[in-house]
């Protein structure tokens, strides 16, 4: 206890005195550690918005669904990330109101400058209601304050009333003694009870000074004690998540750097070639391009495309060319334009309207793939896969105007024009005329588009299949069907014929399908019958793959020679193809075919012909003729 | 309204234009006749994988001529040229006795579809020159040329590498579809 006696004396009023003062003090020195809190306490609070604001930052950057900019550096990572800061910006938060009300709120218990200036002349009404309701945050010293004036105030009046007391004359009248003792005696109840009030007041705020600033610091202490171990914690777990995300964009380095360096090699032989290329053309313009070289070419392309062809059926589209070629518009002015054309192994050709900055190579889809099979099914894997599907749908929407090859035609000229390098592609709905850039990139394209038509025409339709299903129910399809045409997105004025080209590729489709699930039993015609002795070279000219028969002379010949049958007559030779002419080949007849072959047929059919050198291409119709 | 103006506009100047399907099984001549028609010369051919499309300019009509294949796994994707064709030229083989059967349900399957309703058929009885060639009064027997109803339709023999019977049967179909026949 501070008070020792609590009589009262000049010693007491002395300390009691000096206490107020000390309080006081404290009371200024809190004033300034309450304006050091609320600098921090600002600052917190400057903190975290600080965080939200770099974390939505970062989200910006890259954390878009479905933004391919921001996929292509790992948006879900940022995403993760970006939440990651925001949790740490909402425990700076937390760490922000528990030291507002640890410190600042207790802090303004003994001070409020505003308060306390106003204090003074707070009316005189107030007098006997709880200061604390007036403003519970400066209370303690104000209540010393308070405490203060009524003892002074009590004081007073017991001097007075001690003093008239003491006045009193020995003859003064026993009753006015009696009212003036009673008088003295209150006065000093309540001054004693002032006196008392001051004391409690004073010995309060000296007893809080000792617990209330160490509680209130200890709790800020403890506050940020949280904040960093929560703060640990989540990054804590974080942590092999972010040395998995470095891990893998050091491998990405590493591999961009391989792409880079293959790239460039690539580069160099696209320049060489090129170089050859215009070398060669510039040597081969002055000579008209080599015919039979022209057929060889055709042959193993064809062979070529039949291949990828083949690959279409199990889904995988793929690219068989791709480049600019010049497209005369349909408009009466007819200028000519340049596109980017593709030809995919669905028998489509199809065109990009705008020039676009990244070329759609197959390329680079298959790298893509191999990408996200190398990384499989890890974290970043999933992202990674939803980032090139992004880049193919991209490709996609920018194409234009298919025209179904099936049921075109090409024709290697321009009408009305007598440019070079042109050739026609002619759809029932729609013609294309173009413009190649050389006469091999002319041939190229003619070679591989023709091609491609007679792919699509060999892999039989049968025609049950198509009686059942007129042109219009192409509509109802699959789903696997549809998603595969779907995925395009073509503009409003290619639709009419897109529809009725799109019905057709499912038409196609179907038929592909069925036939091969004919031919998961049995072998197609042409397989069978090109293994039989001879029967690898045409009968008549030997030129390799026959792919056309003639049914009564039991040969197989290639479709230069068939138009020469052809043109004998049918009571001479009857000539049917092994790909498109589907119901003659049943088992009699092909078994038959097997026991003859090329080799033997020849024999007999050659007989009285000395030797194969001497055979001439005019003979052949000659020699028939006599046969038959 | 419209459609009848730029008709008879065009009719003045006569720059009418039709659009004509060669069909016919395999080997019956469809690509001789249209080149035939169109350069007035035979031409070696070889089987026809897909069309050829080509303009024949005649009594003051051009005619877009197509020229399919006829091999049976394409017969399938006629239909897709149908819309829009004002004539059919059907070619048969007449020495293709063996097949002639077939040539008729063909021929028949192709005047059911609604998209060539409207359209006049004509048919060549090609290779007259072949031995035992049928004539046109038993081509018409044996495609059953008398079932054909609400039809403008004429056969003629022909012979397409000599160039006989084209334009004869040319001429009908002109005279047809300039009197609004087709």
């Amino acid at each position: 206890m501070h008070f020792t006696k609590l009589d009262d004396s000049p010693m007491f009023r002395k300390q009691m005195q000096s206490l107020e003062e000390d309080a006081e003090s404290l009371r200024e020195r809190s004033l300034k550690f309450y304006k050091g809190c609320r600098k921090y306490t600002e600052g917190l609070g400057e903190a975290y918005d600080g965080d939200i604001g770099f974390a939505s930052a970062l989200e910006t950057f890259g954390g878009g669904h479905n933004d391919p900019i921001s996929l292509a550096f790992g948006g879900p990572v940022m995403t993760k990330f970006t939440i990651a800061l925001r949790e740490i910006g909402t425990y700076k938060e937390v760490l922000r109101s528990r030291v507002e009300h640890m410190l600042n709120d207790r802090l303004l218990q003994y001070v409020n400058i505003d308060l306390h200036e106003v204090k003074c002349e707070i009316p005189k009404e107030v007098y006997g209601f709880p200061v604390a309701r007036i403003c519970k945050n400066c209370k303690f010293v104000f209540i010393i304050l308070e405490a203060r004036k009524r003892f002074d105030k009590a004081s007073l009046l017991y001097d007075q009333a001690r003093e008239k007391f003491l006045s009193l004359r020995k003859g003064t009248r026993s009753d006015i003694a009696t009212l003036l003792e009673e008088e003295l005696h209150n006065a000093r109840a309540a001054f004693e009870q002032a006196r008392f009030n001051l004391v409690t007041a004073i010995s309060n705020v000296e007893a809080k000074k000792r617990f209330e600033f160490l509680e209130a610091v200890s709790g800020t202490m403890d506050a940020h004690l949280r904040y960093f171990k929560q703060g640990y914690e989540l990054l804590h777990q974080m942590e092999p998540y972010i040395h998995q995300v470095l891990t893998y964009a050091q491998q990405s380095r590493e591999r961009s750097n391989y792409e880079q360096a293959a790239l460039n090699e690539r580069m160099q032989e696209y320049k060489r070639q090129i170089d050859r290329e215009s070398r060669w053309s510039s040597n081969g313009s002055n000579g008209s391009p080599n015919g039979d070289g022209i057929q060889a070419i055709g042959r193993s392309s064809h062979k070529m495309i039949e291949a990828v062809m083949q690959s279409a059926a199990k889904g995988k589209v793929q690219t068989i060319r791709q480049g600019y070629l010049s497209k005369r518009s349909s408009s009466l002015r007819g200028d000519w334009k340049r596109r980017f054309f593709v030809l995919d192994n669905r028998g489509m050709l199809y065109y990009y309207r705008k020039q676009c900055s990244k070329p759609s190579g197959s390329g680079g889809q298959l790298s893509g793939q191999r990408n996200s099979s190398e990384l499989g099914s890890g974290l970043l894997g999933r992202w990674l896969s939803s980032h090139y599907h992004g880049g193919v749908h991209d490709e996609k929407s920018v194409a234009h105007h298919t025209v179904n090859l099936l049921t075109s035609t090409i024709k290697v000229d321009a009408d009305q024009s007598d440019l070079r390098f042109c050739f026609r592609i002619i759809s029932p709905t729609k013609n294309y005329t173009l413009q190649a850039e050389s006469a091999l990139d002319q041939m190229d394209w003619i070679e591989k588009i023709t091609g491609v038509i007679a792919s699509l025409l060999s892999s039989q339709a049968p025609e049950r299949c198509l009686s059942a299903s007129p042109l219009g129910s192409g509509h109802h399809r699959s789903a696997s069907e549809s998603s595969s045409f779907e995925s395009a997105d073509f503009d409003p004025s290619a639709v009419d014929e897109y529809t009725s080209e799109r019905s057709l590729a499912a038409l196609h489709e179907r038929a592909l399908r069925s036939s091969q699930q004919q031919r998961a039993g049995a072998e197609k015609p042409i397989d069978v019958l090109q293994r039989v002795c001879g029967n690898d070279k045409c009968a008549d000219c030997g030129a390799p793959e026959p792919d056309w028969a003639s049914l009564n002379l039991g040969v197989l010949v290639c479709i230069e020679c068939s138009g020469v049958h052809r043109n004998l007559g049918v009571h001479i030779s009857k000539v049917r193809s092994l790909t498109l002419d589907v119901k003659v080949w049943e088992p009699s007849v092909i078994s038959l075919f097997q026991s003859l072959g090329n080799a033997f047929a020849n024999s007999v059919w050659e007989e009285l012909l000395q030797s194969r050198s001497a055979l001439q291409a005019e003979l052949i119709p000659l020699r028939l003729i006599q046969v038959g | 309204m419209g459609l009848l103006f730029s008709r008879m506009f065009s009719s003045l100047f006569g720059n009418q234009e039709a659009r004509i399907l060669v069909l016919g099984l395999d080997n019956a001549g469809k690509t001789t006749i249209l080149y035939r028609l169109q350069m007035g010369e035979v031409v070696s051919t070889i089987p026809t994988i897909g069309f050829n499309v080509e303009t024949v300019q005649y009594n003051n009509i051009k005619f877009q001529v197509w020229d399919l294949g006829g091999q049976t796994s394409i017969r399938p994707y006629w239909r897709c040229y149908f819309p829009n064709t004002q004539a059919v030229i059907y070619v048969v083989d007449s020495s293709d006795t063996e097949r002639i059967g077939i040539a008729k349900e063909e021929f028949h399957s192709i005047l059911e579809e609604e998209e060539l309703k409207g359209a006049a058929v004509l048919i060549f009885a090609n290779k007259q020159d072949l031995p035992g060639a049928l004539d046109d009064a038993a081509v018409t027997e044996a495609l059953e040329l008398h079932k054909i109803k609400s039809r403008q339709w004429a056969i003629f023999k022909a012979c397409a590498t000599k160039g006989e019977g084209l334009f004869e049967g040319l001429d009908w179909l002109s005279n047809t579809l300039k009197s609004g026949g087709g």
